[in-house]
């Protein structure tokens, strides 16, 4: 049987507010097969976007493991993790967080600047990324010529061309207005589906979690389904 | 290339972040730009000065001055002492040196006259422009002149002219016919020799000059004779302080170059406010682009890469203003447009200035991008990136 993409186990984050700990997770375990599709869904302060932080190496967990693909992120140097995060992690934010003064496809290239790799393949790469979300017409377009959902698509193809085992969105729709998220959430399946791309993603929006093969609910740190 | 960056995609960055706030980037580069124009036009300034004591002055041509003072405006050395002087064994001639300060044709800056008598003059120091004709054209005429080419060219002047001199301490004028000229690149080229004798009857003061300027034979005999001339005048009414033209005027330079010392350590600091300024616009603009920092570390920049390019936005813009203000300054200098038409020195443009300041735009902008940088770092990706919020 195959080892499960995403493995977490006994994970616990605190954060210290003055003199006291204050726990985001309590003993978590989860675990997530390759190319499933899994929406994080909880209230706010239930610990989704810390627990999205920890999967993405973007923060170091208090006590338990986070295995991506069989290897303890939590053991890797600050440079193995940055190294790794921009090899294995796709990255969609609920602001898209894109570069303002550089163009559609200049953004897209971003990852690969830190890749071996020719200037113009990586160029190649990150029009094919842009084609890929539909955005083949705007890749000398700057984000404020962009529309909100378009945007969105931009960061897509900037998570898509380093080609990672694993996408991370945090609220990827919630910003933007009921027909953009549709399209939006339309592309994430699409990628899951035809491409078998696993996609993590937190939100709010129960309309939204029904694009998932699966949901995770947490509540105060702990999960209450869906592990 | 910084820490596996490819160096296009690392130079875009760098060039399209110092775009984000066009106003930012042009101020900081005009601070810059004046920054290195000052402290490249007083380095060209002192380096010009400490040539003129190096290849101008002269080792056999001596100065006599009044101990108590030295200044060009005044007259407080006895004439007198021109024949004795001449008397010594070694010295080759002596004349009584007088000044007048005037304007001519021109309203720009002044001319500095030198009242001489010039034959002794003349073997103390002839321009090798200057004709035997002239000589005897001077020699013939009281109020004959001969006049710099500098001079002449600033006021529209030309041989045998008849020319007046207004003074600007508010003395006589002076009517001048003027009976040869001297090259421009000669130490007289931007000055009015005058027989001292017409001053005198123009304006009094007959019997006094402010140096008597001697040449000695050998330049070996110039520190003793010097020593022998103001032991000789040690107990008369004025005693003398007798200089080597070098060391005349390496005191007079060392004067003025303490003033412009103090310009220069103006300029050090003008550069060192600048680096302060440039700190300051720096992190600034990384404030700014918090949550786009932290999601450049996202995606998988490292420290070190971030910081590079942080400071590689600030050695840019140091290095295109210092550069641009270094350039700027080293034109003017080497255009000639900088110089004191008084003291005939020349500001030419130095090409080691030019590279010590380009060289120095680079560290300058290193240090200036080094604490923004590290602050751009220093805060963890989650917070960056909830900065948005």
């Amino acid at each position: 049987m195959n080892r499960p993409l995403v493995e977490i186990r006994a994970l616990r984050k605190t954060y210290r507010r003055g003199s006291t700990d204050v726990p985001v997770l309590e003993n978590l375990d989860l675990s997530i097969e390759a190319g499933e599709f899994v929406a994080l869904m909880g209230p706010s302060g239930s610990g989704k976007s810390t627990l999205l932080n920890l999967i993405a190496g973007l923060d170091r967990p208090t006590s338990g493991t986070v295995k991506i693909g069989g290897r303890d992120i939590q053991k890797l140097a600050d440079r193995e993790l940055d190294r790794w995060r921009n090899r294995s992690i796709g990255f969609i934010f609920q602001l898209y967080n894109l570069v303002p003064v550089l163009t559609a496809l200049e953004n897209v290239e971003l990852p690969l600047l830190l890749a071996p790799i020719a200037s113009r393949v990586r160029r190649e790469r990150a029009a094919a990324a842009l084609r890929i979300v539909g955005l083949a017409a705007r890749m000398e377009h700057r984000p404020t010529e962009l529309s909100g959902g378009e945007q969105q698509r931009v960061a897509i193809a900037r998570a898509l061309v380093s080609d990672p085992v694993l996408f991370l969105a945090d609220e990827p729709t919630g910003d933007l207005d009921t027909r953009s998220a549709d399209e939006i959430l339309a592309l994430m399946q699409f990628l899951n589906k035809t491409a078998g791309k696993t996609f993590v993603m937190v939100t709010h929006d129960p309309r939204a979690a029904e694009r998932a093969s699966r949901t995770v609910h947490l509540e105060k740190g702990r999960l209450v389904n869906g592990a | 290339m910084i820490g596996g960056i490819d160096p296009r995609g690392q130079f875009l960055l760098i060039g399209r972040q110092l775009r984000r706030n066009p106003r930012r980037t042009v101020l900081t580069f005009l601070g810059l730009l004046i920054a290195f124009f000052l402290y490249t036009s007083l380095e060209n300034v002192l380096g010009a000065l400490r040539g003129v004591i190096a290849n101008v002055a002269s080792e056999t041509i001596i100065f006599l001055a009044p101990r108590s003072s030295v200044s060009f405006l005044t007259a407080e050395l006895p004439r007198r002492y021109t024949a004795q002087v001449r008397e010594m064994e070694g010295i080759a001639a002596a004349t009584p040196l007088r000044f007048y300060f005037g304007k001519g044709r021109s309203e720009e800056g002044f001319i500095m006259a030198l009242a001489v008598e010039a034959e002794p003059y003349m073997r103390i120091y002839r321009p090798p422009s200057v004709t035997a004709e002239e000589l005897r054209a001077l020699a013939a005429e009281p109020n004959g002149a001969l006049v710099g080419q500098r001079v002449l060219e600033a006021n529209q002047w030309r041989v045998g002219d008849r020319v007046s001199l207004r003074s600007v301490a508010g003395l006589a004028p002076l009517d001048l016919r003027i009976v040869g000229d001297v090259a421009a690149d000669d130490r007289l080229g931007g000055v009015v020799v005058l027989h001292i004798a017409y001053l005198d009857k123009l304006i009094g003061g007959e019997g006094w000059a402010t140096f008597i300027q001697a040449r000695v034979a050998r330049p070996e005999l110039a520190v003793s004779l010097s020593r022998a001339i103001d032991e000789r005048f040690a107990s008369f009414s004025v005693p003398t302080e007798t200089k080597t033209e070098k060391a005349h005027t390496g005191s007079f330079v060392a004067g003025l170059a303490e003033v412009l010392g103090a310009l220069r350590a103006v300029g050090m600091m003008t550069l060192l406010v600048t680096l302060l300024v440039v700190t300051n616009a720096v992190a600034m603009s990384v404030r700014e682009r918090t949550v786009e920092i932290g999601t450049l570390r996202a995606l998988g920049f490292g420290r070190g890469h971030v910081m590079g390019l942080v400071i590689g936005e600030s050695m840019l813009v140091s290095l295109l203003g210092g550069v641009t203000g270094t350039l700027a300054a080293y034109l003017l200098f080497a255009s000639g447009a900088i110089r004191l038409p008084v003291s005939g020195i020349t500001f030419g443009a130095d090409v080691g200035v030019l590279a010590r300041a380009v060289l120095l735009s680079i560290p300058l902008g290193a240090l200036a991008g080094l604490q923004p940088a590290w602050n751009a770092v220093r805060i963890p990706i989650t917070q960056a990136l909830r900065h948005a919020d």
